[in-house]
């Protein structure tokens, strides 16, 4: 029984997600949030204090790879509370097999509505169109990438490794 | 070994623990950002190469596939791609003509995360400080003007684009040189291309179509004077106010950068 295994997977999980995220630009009028879809399926399998751990470290590191955002930690608090809404969500895991897809949703309607509202108070750039985009092309990233996500923490969870 | 309920109290005295620093580095950011500079700097010395390697691992992806189908049309497509290189990089020289300065090509390995709260008008070049890069540094496309250099890392920079709220330019408009300035709309509505609005300093006659270049400091930061800034698209009506005002469309459309270049000023 140790949590090593599962904590490492979902660091190097984030990770992969922040790297490639900022590597998926041109052109495109929204790019998928592949870390809040990492994060959502640490919270519906996990549950939300594993969901917040998991949104903490996967939004400083949205914060810390270049060219990162500013302040400093915001994007931890933002995706901290992702990871832990999308874990409430999993007590309603009986009621339909689409719920981790909905937990994805919320999730990262989350985020972009944190973006939008800064970006209508005047920090940063961000248009309500732009971050519809990220919500569908985040669902359409989740269709194949869930259940493969999902797939490795109930692996995890066999083992006792979560 | 913890018991379930011991397990989930350390994870929870963890998570407090975790979200009180995340605060205090919060706070400290947004009260005195240059403490925490080095930890930026670290993080970019770190990842930037990870990026820079997975960048061109894209590239060669492509290159690749094409060799595994026909290994002579891999090379010729190998071949053509490095004479669109070339060729835009000559471009760039000859659009730079204004500038005596050198200019330090680069490319962009790193666009902000689309989920960052403060949605960003930033991107990470592939050259750093070891390559002479600093602060306030011009940076420039074929295009056009594409922005400044905010942060440097040994083997990266990080570049604030124009159309980033906050980011101001001041610029000459049409073939008298009027000035003025330029600044980034809030982004409110739905719109989705970059409008700058323009304010000239008085009345002036500009009309829609009028070339927009960038007025320049003198030791040529934060910008270098005569880049190719936009095209004026809209003048306003004019009404009781004192300027006339408008809307320029700039060259360079940030989605798409990839090939820039840092205009190397001596400094101040």
């Amino acid at each position: 029984m140790t949590r090593v295994p599962g904590a490492a997977w979902r660091l190097l999980a984030v990770l992969v997600a922040a790297l490639l995220t900022g590597l998926l630009p041109a052109g495109w009028p929204g790019r998928p949030d592949l870390v809040v879809l990492v994060v959502a399926a640490a919270g519906v399998a996990r549950g939300p204090g594993t969901g917040a751990l998991t949104g903490l470290a996967a939004g400083w590191l949205v914060d810390l790879v270049p060219p990162g955002g500013s302040p400093l930690g915001a994007a931890a608090l933002v995706y901290l509370a992702a990871g832990a809404l999308a874990g409430f969500l999993r007590r309603y895991a009986t009621w339909s097999p689409l719920l981790p897809l909905l937990a994805v949703l919320a999730a990262a309607g989350a985020v972009q509505t944190v973006r939008v509202l800064a970006a209508a108070a005047g920090a940063g750039a961000a248009t309500p169109t732009g971050a519809l985009w990220t919500l569908a092309l985040t669902l359409v990233a989740a269709l194949p990438l869930l259940p493969l996500l999902l797939g490795v923490e109930r692996a995890l969870d066999r083992r006792g490794w979560s | 070994m913890h018991g379930p309920g011991g397990g989930r109290r350390a994870g929870r005295a963890l998570l407090v623990g975790l979200v009180l620093l995340t605060l205090v580095v919060l706070v400290v950011d947004l009260a005195r950002p240059e403490l925490l500079a080095p930890v930026r700097r670290a993080a970019a010395t770190v990842l930037a190469p990870v990026q820079e390697a997975v960048t061109g691992w894209r590239d060669d992806e492509s290159a690749r596939v094409r060799r595994e189908r026909d290994e002579l049309a891999a090379r010729v497509a190998a071949l053509e791609a490095r004479l669109e290189d070339e060729e835009e990089q000559a471009r760039l020289r000859a659009t730079a003509s204004w500038a005596e300065h050198p200019l330090l090509p680069a490319r962009v390995i790193g666009f902000t995360a689309p989920g960052a709260p403060v949605g960003g008008a930033t991107v990470t070049l592939d050259v750093g400080s070891d390559d002479g890069v600093r602060e306030d540094l011009t940076v420039v496309s074929a295009e056009g003007l594409v922005g400044r250099v905010t942060r440097v890392a040994p083997a990266s920079s990080d570049v604030l684009l124009l159309g980033e709220p906050g980011v101001v330019v001041a610029v000459r408009v049409g073939p008298d040189g009027h000035l003025g300035s330029v600044r980034a709309e809030p982004s409110t509505g739905a719109v989705e291309e970059v409008r700058l609005r323009l304010t000239l300093l008085g009345r002036a006659e500009v009309r829609p179509g009028h070339e927009v270049v960038t007025l320049g400091s003198p030791d040529g930061t934060p910008y270098a004077a005569r880049v190719p800034l936009g095209t004026v698209t809209e003048v306003d009506p004019p009404g009781v106010r004192l300027e006339t005002t408008g809307t320029v469309t700039p060259h360079v459309d940030p989605g798409t950068l990839d090939h820039v270049a840092v205009v190397i000023a001596e400094g101040p």
